[in-house]
């Protein structure tokens, strides 16, 4: 029964989730109370940056410069960062300790096994970005901060398909190599590649090329103001079902290691 | 007619140049014991893994409890207990939750023979695998073999680090699941873990299955060295003409023969010389000389 595989996987990894999620909601806290009384001026300051530092730490939009580096930097490096530590060891560090041996000795079948680690992977990011998402949401209401609710949901809910985007190709290349630090290796730096080059190519007049990163779809719509964009939404998700269809093909088709 | 719990036609696993099994053609039938014996990296564990569809075969095919060991695995395995040769357990579970947990990935087992299994191994399941020994690990890993009663069981060396009166258990086990007519494919290193249990022995060796052969048989054709000593220097002619004897080495009243087969006829050749025997022990061969007797045959033959 993989539900019971998903509840053990789940379970193991339940702490360090809401570990991640408190470090962002302390991280949201801090930011909007060392924001608060000097925000025009770090607007004001923000407002002077070339346009090449902006595109690394991201446009200031609204709730000002903060609010920016939360959601632009603080906010995914963190839970992108999460997400491919939990995708490239779900698979390849169960293989890498051995145990996979004994659990693909009972009656699951590989794919059982891919889906219940990749909605372990969902349940873990769900649980740390809903708790972001209450960080932001709380510390704007105390700081007095106007900040619209929708905006924030919706970029929570884009930032959450994204790091699942990401767990889930490091899911896929620990499933494919059985490996974790191979798969956190090579997940890795297709999630920084990447958002060098949505962050980058947009300066050297490549806006379309940028469209190629997961990146570009977090908040190349600016969720933040515009809402929830259920066409960027979906390319996320997209992208993240395929990454556990090639988890499932690979990992299906090979030797199990040890 | 017994039908094969485990048929194998020319499973062979290579990686790249280095041949793992080599056209493996082995019957396991339901209802025995049987002993898969071969030094360490001769291709048990290639073999067993193939089985249980962790391996994927270079060419041949494997069936077990007669359904295709890829395709209907997930149907075999619950039906098939297994312990790994490298058993690795969760570390954090307690052996309580361990033995849970692969319950519930099994559908549910009956709780009585886990508590019954637990009681004679005398296992405590309180802790976390984690701070066990090496043989309390084993135990679990035995327990969660045994505990669905599985029509055929795999165990990949499975007494490693378990004490001798452990070792009892084990075997009584293994008598039990035998009469309730289950099967058992038992891989070892050593001739001596299997020779009290299994009826039959496949022996392989550098991937290449070298005979298949029940263990009285194996026994009697097995090498052995008789040391004797002699109340007075004695003749190295003594031995002369013997058929079963190898080798003889005499040293003044101590000699060390080594023969196959049938011990009688030996010791009536000393009696014939007439020499008066002080002492004689006897040493059964170890796996490698067993290997060395049937690549005789070979070229023998």
């Amino acid at each position: 029964m993989s539900v019971d595989l998903w509840r053990k996987d789940t379970a193991d990894r339940f702490g360090l989730a809401v570990a991640v999620g408190a470090i962002l909601i302390v991280f949201s806290a801090v930011a909007f109370a060392i924001y608060s009384p000097v925000a025009s001026s770090l607007d004001a300051i923000a407002s002077t940056f070339p346009q090449e530092i902006l595109s690394i730490v991201g446009e200031v939009g609204p709730g000002g410069y903060v609010v920016s580096e939360l959601f632009n930097v603080l906010g995914p490096l963190f839970l992108v960062a999460f997400a491919l530590i939990i995708g490239s060891t779900l698979v390849a560090g169960e293989e890498e300790d051995g145990t996979m041996s004994l659990l693909l000795a009972h009656p699951v079948t590989r794919w059982q096994v891919i889906a219940a680690k990749s909605v372990t992977l969902l349940s873990m990011m769900l649980i740390a970005t809903a708790l972001f998402w209450i960080g932001v949401t709380l510390s704007a209401a105390f700081q007095d901060v106007d900040l619209d609710q929708g905006g924030i949901a919706a970029t929570c809910l884009h930032l959450l398909a994204l790091s699942l985007c990401f767990g889930l190709i490091a899911l896929a290349a620990g499933a494919a190599t059985g490996r974790p630090g191979i798969a956190g290796a090579i997940s890795g730096a297709i999630a920084a590649l990447s958002y060098l080059a949505a962050s980058m190519l947009p300066l050297a007049g490549l806006e379309r090329w940028a469209q190629l990163s997961p990146w570009y779809y977090y908040n190349g719509s600016e969720p933040l103001t515009n809402g929830l964009n259920p066409l960027h939404l979906g390319v996320l998700l997209s992208i993240a079902a395929l990454a556990a269809v090639l988890a499932g093909l690979t990992f299906s088709r090979r030797d199990l290691r040890g | 007619m017994t039908s094969a719990a485990i048929s194998t036609t020319d499973l062979t696993k290579q990686y790249g140049d280095f041949v793992a099994l080599r056209a493996l053609n082995l019957d396991v039938h339901a209802g025995e014991i049987f002993g898969f014996l071969g030094p360490n990296g001769a291709g048990k564990s290639t073999a067993i893994k193939a089985l249980l569809d962790q391996l994927r075969p270079t060419a041949g095919r494997a069936r077990v409890l007669g359904m295709d060991a890829h395709r209907d695995s997930a149907a075999i395995r619950a039906r098939v207990g297994y312990v790994p040769g490298d058993l690795a357990l969760y570390p954090r579970l307690t052996g309580r939750q361990t033995l849970d947990y692969f319950a519930k990935l099994r559908g549910g087992v009956d709780q009585r023979y886990v508590t019954d299994l637990a009681e004679r191994f005398e296992a405590d399941l309180s802790k976390k695998v984690g701070e066990y020994s090496t043989g309390n690990r084993q135990k679990i890993g035995l327990i969660q073999a045994f505990m669905h009663k599985p029509e055929l069981l795999i165990l990949d060396e499975p007494n490693s680090g378990l004490d001798p009166l452990l070792q009892q258990v084990f075997h009584a086990l293994l008598d039990e699941v035998r009469d309730e007519g289950r099967t058992v494919f038992l891989s070892s290193h050593t001739l001596s873990e299997v020779e009290r249990v299994a009826d039959r022995v496949g022996i392989i060796r550098a991937g290449s299955l070298i005979v298949v052969e029940r263990i009285g048989e194996l026994k009697r054709k097995a090498i052995r060295h008789v040391d004797f000593q002699f109340a007075a220097p004695v003749e190295a002619g003594v031995f002369a003409g013997v058929e079963a004897v190898l080798d003889v080495q005499v040293d003044g009243d101590n000699a060390r023969v080594t023969f196959e087969g049938d011990v009688n006829a030996l010791l009536e050749a000393v009696v014939r010389a007439g020499a008066h025997v002080v002492s004689l022990t006897s040493r059964e061969s170890d796996l490698e000389e067993i290997f060395l007797t049937y690549y005789r045959d070979d070229v023998d033959a």
